[in-house]
């Protein structure tokens, strides 16, 4: 009964709001959806607005994971009107459920191929891409006269015996990115190779802070020379120092990366859906790609975007990362975890 | 026989308002997102899954094990703080208060600063943080019971003969008993339900129920799943409570109706009080100095820049942001408390059923009940996901249920014959009310707002959870910050962590100051 | 029998006694008197062993008792508020010091009912202590404390608050007990005629400063 009230009341104001909104052109503000890493420069959005009458409104609701799951319930009626931060390994989970409304941008051309690929239909349009690889201590490895490891194979090596530690693929993006560059590189060996690093005393830890900032030798008191980071930690460990040291005091094994995507969508149900059009196509502009190295720490998807010098001077950009298709790790990746899990967790 | 005076129609009313408020906004959304997300299948394949079994059985341990470490660690200055009356014994309350209102992703990481390597990812590490927190349950709920405790009913027992065991065994167990298993049940919830020190202490390998449903949830996706579990989580619960209080069950005795005057602290317990009031601070303090420590060591140098940064960028947004939703979320919360303690006080089995009642919020897994609002309030007016107030609101959900334990103990100490002599001197129900409960309980008032402040302070699940416009709550900045790359950033992370734990202890200093005004005005 | 000697109690920095001497001889009476405030509870917690003493010294039967714990003294206290516990019944309550010695609970009943017709409370036994009269409370009060059969008994302002009709009948029924059984008494009143009626002999309490 009470249910049924609440239902008919809110019917009643729904059509109420929406005559309201046809009647009068008023000013629409839109509402961005984010994960909380989501900090861009503050005012950004002020060209847009100028130029569109559009203002922006950033709501944030926790980690990709989280956002992607409430975008899935709320399919169809969400709570804001684009969505940023679906990544290539959560991009199927939202896909299958619908949730974007296809939208084709006026600088697609511009875009990285690869990404737009993941999307053929335009349901989210790519923003920008980073690489989850092996990072080591340059110094811890210089004062042993120890060579870093290149491979991941080189990795079970009893030379790179308890050196290592990862963030639970469980519970963390970087480490299930790091799970998928194994399977990605071993195929069905993959567990084979997992069941030899535990052997070889691998550290798996609840999240990419704790093994960065708990344990990594370069960033704590910890004794783990190796860790599972992005590729552009090292400058982010130079620019964000002070003072600044010239050279970056850690590295990236190149060839034990795996790439992620972020996506940007129209969420299905807005009622600005133009609106929201345009707003993707800002955050795919030269305009506001090229803010993002230095804020977030990613590499802009446009490539008439300029990458700040500092940034290309201590990033390391892979030329050929491991992939996965999306629809491959939508279809396998509880199947993958739980196989994880039976290895290293229990 | 019924009290024409009590008469039990206010009660109901205040029940209704409860049982509505309790329905509207935790049983509604658990409801939707059982109807709408969870599939048979769903239930079979998880109850039917070894691992399943595996949570539930590391939940239960661990939780009983935190809730024996915390009453070991409690107990000596629950003894100190309410058998009593010494210098300082207000601050002393304050500190042990301390732990309870941080967020423990920040306590959780300030343990592992602390901790030597050898016990990272233990569950001696999760047990040690859980008591951690849990004290301030102890004293607070046990602490209050024992203060009402007339001291010279021990003084009689001891003119018996009897010994202070004897008198423990006898007197004293059988009078706080009720508290006992009251700050037990609660303490288990907490520990039961632990989800980020199981996660960040307890590392990968340990899962209670409640940090399998996120996982599940957002990391794989699983909605149904993790649904069901936490049902299994909430029949857990329910079961563990009843076997508790059913062992606490008997002739659970009201306290007297004057609080009786505690004696000062006798001289030779001078050196022991000092004791256990050196080893709880020091206790209570090591994880914040770790936090103060890293909040201006920047790599390897000593710095204040992240205090600096701090206050030029996001703080004062996140201060206002925690103030105004831990405001609202107390003014709410503190109207639910004294409708539902109405309800518990003045009506027999209905009042029984309130009191249970109050309780399931606790035990709803907070990633649950965060979906379920979400999926629940999404249309038209009441389309309240992004609204900043709607986090005040599940935080009353998540804190009232204390709030109500503290008015509950308080109210009962009322005596009946205060009411009658209010109606006789011509006071309607109303003003009953006003005058011999509420201005009577001004400091388990001000003590219940203050508990469903700092609870909102410090909350960090459901806050995470729904969205927000504007800024983020503190604790939510804190674990994002904590989460960003760079030394920096991280330092600024625990400058804030550092400043969160000074604004909850002006918080509980306020309380504790205006209490002690209350006990002034009335000539104490 | 009882000595006090010298006896000083600071609350504090404040002296609530000051030098405070009394004797009691076997089977005597003492009548204790004094206004409010001038200590006469607090000398009757510091014999009993509640509360700490600063200086002075207490002999039971010739025996040092001065530092020996309070349950170890066999001193008898009716509290002027009786202190019942609320969690026992009238039997309970006055078969409390037998249970402490370990006595099996069949015949502590039956020492209770003994106990309780003597103090004419016959058929209250399994009355809630919450649910008795003032004059019925103090004479389970005083059927506690003679249950345990105690050196020395400490009266504290015991007939205070009772109607005259009730104080008197009262007072008879624990005259009659304490010569039946020759127990020695220091009785706290501020009313001198209570105490001239019960005690062989009194003394002044001079207020302090």
């Amino acid at each position: 009964m009470k249910l049924r009230l609440l239902l008919a009341l809110a019917c009643l104001t729904t059509a109420a709001c929406t005559t309201a909104e046809d009647g009068e052109t008023q000013q629409v503000t839109l509402r961005l959806l984010a994960h909380d890493s989501f900090t861009p420069t503050d005012g950004i959005f002020d060209s847009f607005t100028k130029e569109t009458g559009i203002s922006v409104e950033i709501v944030r609701g926790g980690d990709a994971g989280t956002l992607v799951t409430k975008a899935v319930l709320a399919s169809g009626n969400p709570e804001a009107d684009v969505l940023w931060g679906v990544d290539n390994t959560l991009l199927s989970r939202a896909l299958d459920a619908n949730v974007f409304v296809p939208h084709m941008s006026v600088h697609r051309d511009d875009l990285d191929k690869t990404a737009v690929a993941l999307a053929p239909n335009g349901e989210v349009t790519p923003v920008d891409s980073g690489d989850v690889c092996i990072n080591y201590d340059k110094a811890w490895f210089a004062e042993r006269n120890i060579s870093p490891p290149l491979t991941l194979q080189a990795l079970t090596s009893s030379t790179y015996r308890n050196l290592l530690v990862v963030p639970n693929p469980v519970s963390s993006s970087p480490g299930l990115a790091f799970l998928l560059a194994t399977i990605a590189e071993f195929d069905d060996d993959w567990q084979t190779w997992w069941t030899a690093m535990r052997d070889n005393d691998v550290l798996i830890v609840e999240s990419w802070s704790d093994a960065y900032y708990g344990h990594f030798t370069a960033a704590s008191d910890g004794s783990r020379p190796l860790v599972v980071s992005y590729a552009t930690s090292p400058p982010a460990e130079v620019l964000f120092a002070d003072p600044r040291p010239t050279d970056a005091p850690t590295a990236v094994a190149a060839r034990t990366c795996f790439r992620q995507y972020e996506f940007a969508g129209i969420l299905r149900g807005t009622e600005h859906e133009q609106a929201a059009g345009l707003l993707i196509d800002f955050l795919v502009s030269p305009t506001f790609q090229n803010d993002l190295p230095l804020t977030q720490f990613v590499w802009p998807i446009n490539t008439t975007a300029e990458v700040p010098r500092e940034f290309l001077d201590y990033a390391l950009r892979p030329e050929n990362p491991l992939m996965i298709d999306p629809a491959t790790i939508a279809a396998r990746r509880a199947e993958w975890l739980d196989q994880f899990s039976d290895i290293m967790l229990r | 026989m019924t009290d024409p005076v009590l008469r039990p129609s206010l009660g109901r009313w205040a029940a209704s308002v409860v049982v509505l408020w309790l329905s509207v906004f935790a049983l509604l959304p658990l409801i939707n997102i059982t109807a709408g997300h969870v599939a048979l299948d769903d239930v079979t394949r998880v109850l039917t899954q070894g691992s399943t079994w595996r949570l539930v059985w590391f939940s239960t341990w661990q939780a009983a094990l935190s809730v024996m470490a915390t009453f070991v660690v409690a107990a000596p200055v629950t003894w100190l703080i309410g058998r009593h009356q010494f210098r300082g014994r207000r601050a002393l309350r304050a500190v042990t208060t301390v732990g309870f209102l941080l967020p423990s992703v920040v306590v959780a990481t300030a343990f592992l600063a602390l901790l030597p390597d050898s016990l990272h990812y233990s569950v001696l590490a999760v047990i040690m943080a859980h008591a951690y927190f849990n004290i301030a349950v102890i004293v607070r709920v046990v602490g209050a019971r024992v203060e009402l405790l007339d001291p010279q009913l021990s003084g009689a027992a001891r003119t018996l003969g009897a010994s202070p065991l004897v008198v423990l065994r006898t007197v004293t167990w059988p009078l706080t008993r009720g508290a006992v298993a009251s700050a037990a049940s609660v303490t288990f919830l907490y520990c039961f339900t632990s989800f980020a020190v199981v996660r960040v202490l307890g590392g990968p390998q340990r899962s209670t129920i409640e940090s399998d449903i996120a996982l599940r949830a957002f990391g794989i996706g699983d909605v149904g799943g993790a649904t069901v579990l936490a049902f299994v989580q909430l029949a857990g619960i329910a079961l563990v409570i009843g076997v508790i209080r059913l062992l606490a069950h008997g002739n659970v005795v009201h306290a007297r109706a004057v609080s009786p005057v505690l004696p000062t602290l006798r001289q030779r317990y001078r050196t022991t009080a000092i004791a256990v009031a050196l080893a709880t601070t020091t206790f209570v303090a090591a994880p914040l100095f770790a936090l103060l420590w890293r909040s201006v060591r920047v790599g390897n140098t000593l710095s204040l820049e992240a205090w600096r940064l701090l206050f030029d960028t996001s703080l004062v947004d996140s201060l206002w942001a925690s103030a105004r939703t831990a405001l609202v979320a107390g003014a709410l919360g503190v109207l639910l408390c004294i409708l539902a303690t109405i309800a518990i006080v003045r009506l027999r089995a209905g009042g029984r059923a309130i009191d249970a009642l109050t309780l399931i919020p606790l035990a709803m897994s907070p990633v649950t009940l965060g979906l379920g609002l979400v999926i629940t309030f999404d249309v038209g007016w009441f389309d309240w996901r992004a609204g900043w107030w709607f986090v005040a609101v599940a935080h009353t959900l998540v804190a009232f249920p204390l709030g109500v334990r503290v008015l509950v103990a308080a109210w009962r100490t009322t005596p009946v014959g205060m009411h009658h002599a209010a109606a006789v001197l011509g006071a309607n129900s109303w003003r009953r009310l006003i005058d011999v409960d509420l201005r009577r309980l001004r400091p388990a008032l001000v003590a219940a707002l203050g508990l469903i402040v700092a609870v909102s302070l410090g909350e960090f699940g459901a806050a995470s959870m729904l969205s927000r416009d504007g800024a983020e709550t503190m604790p939510v900045a804190i674990a994002r910050l904590l989460s960003r790359t760079g030394d920096e950033v991280r330092t600024q992370a625990f400058a804030m962590a550092s400043l969160l734990v000074v604004v909850c202890v002006i918080a509980l200093v306020t309380v504790e100051a205006s209490l002690k005004r209350g006990e002034h005005a009335r000539g104490r | 029998m009882l000595e006090v000697v010298d006896l000083t109690v600071k609350r504090g920095t404040r002296r609530v006694l000051d030098g405070v001497s009394l004797s009691v001889q076997p089977g005597e009476r003492l009548a204790v008197h004094g206004p409010s405030g001038c200590g006469k509870t607090t000398l009757l917690y510091a014999i009993a062993g509640l509360v700490d003493i600063e200086r002075g010294a207490i002999r039971i039967s010739d025996r040092d008792v001065t530092t020996t714990p309070a349950h170890q003294r066999d001193i008898g206290l009716v509290f002027q508020d009786n202190q019942l516990f609320p969690h026992f019944d009238v039997a309970d309550n006055v078969s409390y010091s037998l249970r402490v010695r370990g006595m099996a609970k069949r015949e502590r009943r039956n020492v209770a009912e003994e106990w309780l017709s003597r103090f004419g409370l016959t058929g209250l036994a399994h009355r809630r202590v919450t649910e008795l009269s003032g004059g019925e409370a103090k004479r389970v009060a005083l059927a506690r404390t003679m249950a345990g059969k105690p050196r020395v008994v400490l009266l504290d302002e015991p007939l205070t608050g009772l109607d005259d009709h009730l104080h008197e009948q009262l007072l008879a029924d624990i005259r009659s007990v304490f010569d039946r059984l020759g127990t020695t008494v220091v009785h706290v009143t501020h009313d001198r005629a209570e105490g001239a009626a019960l005690c062989h002999r009194s003394m002044d309490l001079a207020p302090l400063g």
